[in-house]
């Protein structure tokens, strides 16, 4: 008989947290504050931050902008190695326990490639926010169109195609305000994680796909 | 920002020819294309010398220079 060995997913395992820190993706606290400032929060506003891991990402902005900031993710493992005094709750990100409109603003991040579908998921986002409320996005995506899955565990495997996620956006009647491109960053966590002997690190190499990292903002549409 | 352990093996061993002194792990900043990355790779305590061992260098370290040139 054939033993089969379970691999945690890459967000699961030790070597990322000693690479990429509790955040847990490339950027850092240094990315979420980019698009906090960009999106221009009001102040004590609601935050949700969905896929937040352990959590990392709620403690800062509760610390650091004053924000009511609750977090989700569909990872039990992760929820129970979080900080406990943190308001996370155990859910998809396209079935979020929360009534309709009733956040500022939504962070997701290393997360909406991941998800198994995207049009559910922009439309749950959509329904949680309020009226004037927006989407901080920032994600692996496809620098060029049509690319191929890498095939390895992280979200590097299944880069956002921005056409699609343009698209579904556009019919929960948002658009993107601000698109920026931050692929240094992902190179620099694959290459720390090389040094730390990660053997399966693959951004290149792949005939089409050269998965590059963005931060996106999300608004309603006028 | 820690300091990422980039070798399995010990080279206590091995001695600064100029010192004389045994290398000791420390902390190294490897800078290319304009990232730097912090690592521990063994040092001379005395003079400051770094060991970069062959394998380091054309394995994990070549490695990240064609993944930064590409980038």
């Amino acid at each position: 008989m054939k033993s089969v060995t379970y691999k945690s997913p890459l967000w699961e395992r030790s070597i990322l947290r000693e690479t990429a820190g509790a955040t847990l993706r490339p950027g850092g606290f240094a990315l979420t504050d980019r698009g906090i400032s960009l999106a221009r929060i009001p102040a004590l506003g609601r935050v949700l931050d969905v896929g937040c891991g352990l959590g990392a990402t709620i403690d800062h902005i509760i610390t650091k902008y004053k924000f009511k900031a609750c977090g989700v993710d569909n990872s039990i493992r992760q929820l129970t190695e979080s900080t406990n005094h943190l308001p996370l709750t155990l859910a998809e990100a396209d079935k979020l326990p929360y009534p309709d409109a009733c956040f500022d603003a939504l962070l997701c991040e290393c997360v909406l490639s991941l998800v198994p579908d995207l049009e559910q998921t922009i439309s749950e986002f959509k329904r949680t926010v309020k009226p004037t409320g927006k989407f901080i996005i920032t994600d692996i995506y496809q620098r060029t169109p049509h690319g191929h899955e890498i095939g390895n565990d992280s979200c590097a495997s299944s880069p956002l195609d921005l056409s699609k996620l343009e698209k579904c956006l556009r019919q929960n009647n948002m658009k993107i305000s601000t698109l920026e491109d931050h692929s240094k960053m992902l190179a620099e966590l694959a290459a720390k994680l090389i040094f730390a002997g990660e053997k399966d690190v693959r951004l290149t190499g792949n005939c089409c796909s050269r998965p590059g990292y963005m931060l996106l903002i999300a608004e309603p549409s006028l | 920002m820690s300091t990422l352990k980039v070798l399995n093996e010990d080279f206590s061993s091995w001695k600064c020819s100029v010192c004389n002194e045994a290398l000791k792990p420390a902390p190294v900043e490897l800078e290319y294309l304009d990232s730097v990355f912090n690592v521990e790779l063994p040092s001379c305590p005395k003079c400051g010398l770094v060991l970069i061992p062959e394998d380091l260098a054309l394995g994990k370290m070549g490695e990240v220079e064609r993944l930064l040139e590409d980038k």
